[in-house]
């Protein structure tokens, strides 16, 4: 029996904290990139990501609105992306949840071609931050879980 | 920005799928080749990006950042198709894949495939949900021990990571673990202040005071999830589970992990569940263990164990959350009757002819491993007793998905 590759395409939906986020965040800067350099590539990876970042957002906003002791994990890192990012970027769980919200949807803007040059650079610097910011939150919790070894260095 | 970067990274994903494509034969086994097929086409998307949508006028930072995503799906990925490669070695037990399979695709959907293989590290262990590879549940065995079919129970520890993934139950213990947490720091707040002198004690929910404990939160977490782990695989395979458990692991390992409650209250809490699904405990089973060393310095001693309290408040829920996923899953209760005429086979030297499931194959497995006298008959046999006990498991095994796939068939035509 012979079955159908999954592609990236295919599978839709990512969740906040997927692990295919930083290269799809990666994909995504390239991509605008190319729309600051008026090269007419491809958007797709631009409104993948841009769709993903609204649905962290309706996924976190839940949680943060319970007011729960522990931020969800995705806060964390998306306080870091926009401590990376951005001059001023906001405190509180409820303004980054709106701040990923808002940037979804300028991505999504960005694929139509409705964002200009200044936005679409910041919005560059945005997902090269979150690249690196998911990233690494999964390789500190891949080391954690590693088994250590007495003779591994 | 010059073409190096650009050429290193494009030769090295090159490389990775040239690498894949020489594993991935026409006869590779189907499971496997499907997570390799998956793990390529990430490598496919990489390439796309490097050949189609880069050139050296791109900003150097987004340049950058492509290399070195390439550098992480190399790291993250070629562990996945050493495992891939490692699934088809003759020193796994292959016969226990079917009946693996089966449980897996009870507990977590008809759509699931199982990947189990063998690792060079002396750890059974799973990789977590890997959203590259949708529906996978991926189990590594230690290569020392992967011929073993009496071991096979620690895989429903692994199998108890993809449910507790599954049902994102991390985020249904959150709540209450920070809350036991904060609890227990408050109870230590003199040593707690401290560490953290400025800190208010009114603080500790506060976004600085959960900047203080948000590491060891995560140790709690982990703990949680170990122990609902344990408390599955028990409940999948009772007893057996204890047996393989201490086999691999009694009396401990040498070093403390934060991620795991320690020896001794990692064996009292399976005690605990153990009484709660009404499974038999082997008398001997909390002797066998002692706590590993725990060489931590002073404020990570005290981190350790308020995590450590934090876990204990909230293992009955786990034990709990367990009872009901069996009731919801339909997972069989321990078959007394099955394991008794299991092992009579076994005492006869014959593979057990009826078993109604893999976890009644283990359970008798075990029961006649401890029996001491069980070949007295058959003094060639005694002699080589692991050695012929694991090929009755094994076949036993194959005995069980045979019969199961024909009664499929009859009640298919």
């Amino acid at each position: 029996m012979t079955e159908g590759t999954a592609t990236l395409e295919q599978t839709q939906t990512l969740r906040p904290l997927d692990t295919r986020i930083p290269v799809l965040a990666t994909r995504a800067a390239v991509q605008l990139d190319n729309l600051i350099l008026q090269k007419n590539k491809s958007v797709e990876a631009i409104r993948r990501l841009g769709a993903s970042l609204r649905e962290t957002a309706a996924a976190t906003a839940s949680a943060v609105s319970k007011k729960a002791l522990i931020d969800p994990v995705a806060i964390r890192i998306l306080r870091v992306v926009s401590e990376h990012a951005l001059k001023t970027a906001p405190t509180t769980a409820a303004d980054l949840v709106q701040q990923a919200k808002e940037n979804g949807e300028k991505l999504l803007a960005a694929a139509d071609g409705r964002v200009g040059a200044d936005d679409l650079k910041l919005l560059r610097a945005y997902c090269l931050a979150l690249s690196r910011a998911v990233a690494s939150f999964h390789q500190l919790r891949q080391d954690s879980l590693k088994p250590l070894h007495r003779l591994r260095r | 920005m010059p073409r190096t970067l650009l050429d290193h990274a494009v030769a090295r994903v090159a490389a990775a799928r040239a690498e894949i494509a020489r594993i991935r034969t026409p006869d590779f086994p189907l499971a496997p080749g499907k997570g390799l097929e998956l793990i390529d086409s990430e490598f496919v998307e990489l390439q796309k990006t490097l050949l189609e949508d880069l050139d050296t006028d791109n900003d150097p930072e987004a340049v950058k950042a492509v290399a070195e995503s390439t550098l992480e799906a190399l790291e993250k990925y070629l562990p996945l198709i050493g495992f891939m490669l490692r699934a088809t070695n003759v020193r796994n037990a292959f016969e226990l894949n079917g009946p693996l399979l089966r449980m897996a695709r009870q507990i977590l959907g008809s759509d699931t495939r199982v990947v189990v293989s063998s690792e060079w590290e002396f750890s059974p262990f799973t990789y977590r949900s890997i959203v590259e590879l949708p529906k996978f549940v991926l189990i590594g065995m230690p290569a020392s021990e992967s011929g073993n079919g009496l071991i096979v129970p620690l895989a429903g520890h692994e199998l108890g990571h993809a449910i507790y993934e599954r049902k994102d139950l991390r985020s249904r213990i959150e709540g209450p673990v920070a809350d036991a947490l904060v609890a227990a720091i408050e109870k230590r707040w003199t040593e707690y202040s401290q560490i953290f002198p400025d800190l208010e004690k009114d603080q500790l929910g506060a976004s600085d005071g959960r900047d203080t404990w948000e590491p060891f939160f995560d140790w709690a977490i982990d703990q949680c999830e170990e122990s609902f782990c344990d408390f599955f695989g028990l409940r999948l395979f009772s007893e057996s589970y204890l047996q393989a458990f201490a086999y691999l692991l009694a009396p401990c390992l040498r070093y403390r992990s934060t991620s795991y409650p320690s020896m001794t209250v990692r064996v009292d809490n399976m005690i605990q569940a153990a009484a709660a699904f009404g499974i038999p405990v082997p008398p001997e089973l909390a002797g066998l263990f002692r706590d590993s060393r725990e060489d931590f310095l002073p404020p990570q001693r005290l981190f350790c164990a308020v995590a450590d309290s934090a876990v204990a408040v909230v293992v009955p829920s786990l034990i709990d959350e367990v009872k009901a996923l069996a009731t919801e899953l339909g997972l069989p209760d321990r078959d007394d009757q099955g394991i008794k005429a299991a092992l009579r086979d076994f005492q006869t030297v014959i593979p057990a002819r009826n078993a109604s499931s893999l976890p009644t194959i283990a359970n008798a497995g075990w029961a006649a491993y401890h029996d001491l006298e069980i070949w007295d008959k058959y003094p060639d046999m005694a002699k080589r007793k692991q050695e012929v006990l694991n090929d009755l498991v094994l076949k036993s095994a194959e005995i069980l998905e045979i019969s199961q796939r024909l009664t499929e068939g009859k009640h298919s035509a």
